[in-house]
């Protein structure tokens, strides 16, 4: 019995361990995707068939009646077309795309930031929208739609579903308790850093006015070229300096010491528990408010960001793996339709639609605004929008984000020099671009 | 005696060894050789040797990982490996109602990291319930930034494992205390010893076993700990990445569309290598004390 | 215990019987039983506590209020309204219990061949089992996806619950308990003419029950309490399990609310608190049935 078995055995043990490491060279991700063709997608006049629907953080009691209306009204206007809508919760939502990309079952229609699409348009997994429906570009605003063009790629891969920008809050009790003037809010960044440092000063560090830390549209606001094309360029001695005046407050006390953590709500977050007089925020911030700090609601006001205006996009891109092309197209298109974007915005006060149409007619979305502080606030935002810009590049990825973000926080605690802090963060996010 | 034939054994392992096989040996090669290679997601890589490791070795954020890591290994092995033992001597003893505090003494292990480092970061925040009770004792001045300085940050997350951890490694004790022979206690005691002596001659020698196999499970734990300091910084790993442990920075380096997979690979075979230390010095230490006999009982 | 009268749970001090503490000792070993439980229980309660109080009240004032003072179930609503809290539980619970039953069968399977029975590899195939103590599990999930979806699975629960059909842990702990059955009582078993697996059914069972309990326990937990791997296999959130499910209270654009967080980890918790607690006797007298052997 022996003889035999061993043979045996050690053979069934050699061929067992041989597959999977071949497999795995396949598998494991070292062959890159295959490209599909990108042409112009031809809609024929009936629709049919099923596609999925993803967005990002999206479903809770404010919104969930509108997609499900959206869908609804869609399927009833096309019959024979079934849309299944799924929501992805807000955090981990780049892990979760990837795994969809890699196992190749990307929803349909998806919403995605423009950050996301470039790294999947790199990979021909969305469809080019100006080559598959060229007529269609027109209706969505430009920089809506430049937001979506990549560097090196001809094409637009995704329609600008919504936009946002957001606006300076201060606490004014705050002010006019630390012997400062609620009425001359700050107005650029040399009389904010005289406002924080006074408040730190006269509260003994127990108000701090600045809750986050200084990023990238700082250093835009100060002139900063932050990438040049090819590469990141923001380790400059303007941008040190804005750092290094950062690190002065930081140490009077001007930031409180949880902005070392770079939480992306922080700030908003520290607002309303009433930990420092300043935030940004979108129109929408009075909801919050209400909500979870009614007693700030009088005493806060808005006004624009002082600096460069920045612009947030999310937008709507179709899978080019779809099993249903025209269908995908033909939603995409209807999800971002005037009337589609109008009544989002509707529900999403402070926020801008996509559209050229519903941009020149504000009113058509703002008339349902009750709050008076949204109101005023969404007034405010309309006209600083048409100033804003997107102020991060589509290479500096959320990866990126953190790592230069943790560099800044040395920087600002005082234990690392801001010009190293920023070579070395430049040096990480050039290491890591994609070839 | 023979009472089977060859391949029994075999077919009872059949399935348990199958899907070690494919679930944590097969994943594990495959990051050992995408580690060779400059992989990306979506992307594929090609071969560049020993490249990551060059790289690796001159990472500051690695060898803040690594500190951050070590100080972890070296604080919880003590703590884990003598307190719930002191747990289990405690709940041993079947007084009544024992049952009920045996099982809250369990409850922190069976609710998830997730969700007990969540209440952590409630509790420790600078106007929680601690900073708020240490301010009102006029203990302190002012709040104590246990989630943001650097080393008070890990030991709020040191004192969250070692609470998640007691009850866990109690059990481990319990099983071993059934098996330390009553006999043995009455017989110490008979010759005049008192309980301090009692637990240093006849309980500590018995559970000896189970203090090594603690002491190594604990110290692999440690050296993988990730939920509790990702979920106490948020996410950030601190300033400068001085929060992270190793695991954290794979997760951070690898993650992404566009993650250095390759990298995070080369970091993860670090890890494995570097988690056989702490068990190469549990074992030397055991072999050394128990007079030479390296677990013979195994 | 030999006295047929009813014992005290103390004695006196004069009296000799060591396996009784004296009244002193015994309320020392109260008071820090107690001290025990505040410590375990004590952050769980604040959690429960802030889940009650409602939206007028403050949850960061000072002194902290244990009591809420108008309890209201308002969070839980919320909640429950937004997120299908049953469904996604009776997910987590069909993967629970399906690693619980293959990890009894499989796990006691493989236990018996590597305790009791001697084969060549066995060795090896020990060394396979500790090595994977050793993996840094948490860094290999994506290969494990990868695996799960070339075999069709991604977005299944069974695909969930497919890697933790049988962990090594399992194997090794149910080996452990069958190393201390007796050799004679198999021997007299084979000698009787029973094959191995009426040996296992009729010999080895009901001698290592008291483990089944306690790897019982650990794969439930193990399961119910698993939140990075669903979270990567599930792609549709009509599939999602209860940990995963709680992640869509976090961070939403429209802000954060700390009650509904506390109510969520709440109902998180709650099912297996009450699973633990109903067959901790089970798992404790597995335990101490000296399921380790020194």
């Amino acid at each position: 019995m022996p003889g035999t078995t061993v043979h045996s055995r050690r053979a069934l043990l050699g061929a067992l361990a041989a597959t999977p490491l071949v497999a795995g060279l396949s598998a494991c991700g070292l062959s890159p995707q295959a490209p599909p063709s990108q042409a112009p997608i031809e809609t024929p006049s009936v629709l049919s068939g099923e596609i999925t629907f993803q967005t990002w953080s999206l479903k809770n009691e404010k919104f969930t009646p509108y997609f499900e209306k959206l869908v609804t009204d869609f399927t009833t206007q096309h019959a024979g077309t079934k849309i299944n809508w799924i929501d992805q919760p807000g955090d981990g939502y780049e892990e979760k795309v990837l795994q969809q990309a890699q196992s190749n079952t990307l929803p349909d229609v998806i919403n995605i930031p423009p950050g996301y699409g470039m790294q999947l348009a790199e990979v021909n997994k969305l469809v080019d929208l100006k080559a598959a429906a060229p007529d269609s570009i027109a209706s969505y605003t430009e920089g809506g739609i430049k937001a979506y063009t990549y560097a090196g790629m001809d094409g637009a891969y995704g329609y600008p579903w919504y936009l946002g920008t957001d606006l300076n809050w201060w606490n004014t009790k705050a002010f006019s308790d630390y012997g400062l003037d609620a009425s001359k809010l700050p107005t650029n960044f040399d009389e904010f850093f005289a406002a924080a440092a006074t408040m730190a000063e006269k509260s003994g560090g127990k108000m701090p006015l600045i809750s986050s830390l200084p990023g990238l549209g700082d250093f835009a606001a100060a002139g900063v070229k932050l990438f040049d094309g090819t590469k990141f360029t923001f380790n400059t001695p303007e941008a040190a300096a804005v750092l290094q005046k950062y690190a002065e407050l930081y140490k009077q006390k001007a930031l409180p010491p949880e902005v070392l953590q770079n939480n992306y709500t922080g700030n908003a977050q520290m607002f309303q528990q009433g930990k420092v007089a300043w935030t940004t925020a979108t129109p929408s911030f009075p909801g919050d408010l209400q909500k979870n700090a009614p007693t700030l609601v009088s005493v806060t006001k808005a006004t624009p960001r002082f600096g460069i205006q920045p612009m947030f996009v999310q937008g709507i891109s179709v899978s080019a793996d779809s099993k249903a092309p025209a269908l995908a197209l033909a939603f995409a298109q209807y999800v971002t339709s005037n009337a589609s974007q109008v009544e989002f915005v509707k529900l999403a006060q402070g926020f801008f639609p996509g559209t050229v149409e519903a941009n020149n007619n504000p009113s058509s979305f703002t008339s349902a605004i009750s709050d008076p502080l949204t109101a005023e606030a969404v007034a405010l935002a309309a006209t600083a929008i048409t100033k804003a810009e997107l102020i991060t590049p589509n290479e500096f990825s959320d990866e990126m984000s953190t790592y230069t973000a943790q560099q800044i926080a040395l920087a600002v605690r005082g234990d690392l020099a801001p010009a190293e802090a920023l070579d070395r963060a430049v040096k990480h996010c050039n290491d890591n671009l994609n070839r | 005696m023979r009472s089977h034939r060859w391949f029994t054994p075999w077919l009872l392992l059949l399935p348990a060894v199958v899907w070690v096989l494919v679930f944590s040996i097969y994943p594990f090669v495959n990051t050992v050789i995408l580690s060779f290679t400059n992989a990306r997601p979506l992307r594929g890589g090609q071969f560049t040797g020993i490249e990551n490791y060059v790289r690796l070795a001159q990472d500051p954020m690695l060898a803040n990982a690594l500190v951050t890591t070590f100080v972890y290994v070296i604080a919880c092995v003590p703590l884990l490996t003598v307190v719930p033992l002191l747990l289990a001597m405690l709940v041993h003893k079947p007084v009544p109602g024992i049952g009920f505090f045996r099982t809250t003494a369990y409850f922190p292990v069976i609710a998830s990291v997730v969700v007990v480092s969540l209440i952590w970061s409630w509790l420790f925040d600078s106007r929680g319930v601690v900073n708020q009770t240490l301010e009102f004792l006029h203990l302190v001045n002012a709040p104590i930034p246990f989630l943001v300085d650097r080393w008070l940050l890990l030991g709020t997350s040191i004192l969250l494992t070692v609470w998640k951890g007691l009850g866990y490694y109690m059990v481990v004790y319990l099983a071993a205390l059934g098996n330390v022979a009553p006999e043995l206690h009455e017989a110490a005691a008979i010759d005049g010893a008192g309980a301090f002596r009692r637990f240093l001659h006849v309980t500590v020698p018995g559970v000896r076993g189970a203090m090594t196999l603690v002491a190594a499970l604990v110290a692999v734990s440690a050296m993988r700990i990730f939920s509790e300091l990702y979920v106490l910084t948020n996410g950030s790993g601190g300033p400068g990445g001085e929060s992270m442990s190793i695991v954290m920075m794979v997760k951070q380096v690898g993650s992404g569309l566009n993650g250095q997979v390759g990298y995070a690979s080369a970091v993860s075979v670090v890890l494995f290598l570097l988690t056989l230390l702490p068990l190469l010095l549990i074992g030397w230490l055991n072999n050394r004390d128990s007079g030479g006999t390296l677990g013979a009982r195994a | 215990m030999s006295a047929t009268v009813r014992q005290r749970p103390w004695r006196s001090r004069r009296s000799f019987d060591m396996h009784r503490p004296t009244l002193a000792g015994l309320i020392i070993r109260y008071v820090l039983l107690v001290v025990v439980v505040l410590v375990s229980v004590g952050p769980f309660l604040w959690q429960l506590s802030t889940s009650l109080k409602d939206v007028t009240e403050d949850i960061y004032a000072f002194p902290p209020q244990l009591i809420p003072s108008q309890p209201t179930l308002e969070a839980y609503q919320s909640v429950t309204r937004f997120i299908p809290v049953y469904q996604y539980a009776f997910h987590s619970l069909l993967i629970a219990l399906g690693s619980v039953a293959s990890n009894a069968v499989l796990a006691t399977l493989a236990g018996y061949a590597m305790g009791t029975m001697r084969f060549r590899g066995r060795m090896l195939v020990m060394a396979l089992f500790l090595s994977t103590l050793l993996l840094p599990g948490e860094v290999t999930l994506t290969s494990q996806f990868l695996i799960v979806n070339s075999l069709g699975l991604a977005n299944t629960l069974f695909g969930v619950y497919l890697p933790g059909v049988v962990g090594a842990v399992n194997v090794l702990l149910m080996m452990t308990a069958c190393r201390a059955i007796p050799q004679d009582v198999l021997d007299a078993a084979t000698i009787d003419g029973a094959n191995t697996v009426q040996r296992i059914r009729h010999v080895v069972w009901p001698n290592v029950r008291g483990m089944v309990a306690v790897i019982a326990v650990f794969s439930f937990i193990g399961a119910w309490d698993d939140f990075l791997w669903p979270l990567i296999v599930l792609n549709d959130p009509a599939k999602y399990t209860l940990t995963v499910g709680m992640a869509f209270l976090k961070a939403s654009p429209l802000g954060v609310d700390q009650r509904e967080i506390a109510a969520g980890t709440i109902i998180a918790l709650v099912p297996i608190l009450v699973v633990f607690a109903a067959l901790q006797r089970f798992f404790f007298r597995g335990v101490e049935s000296g399921a380790v052997k020194g």
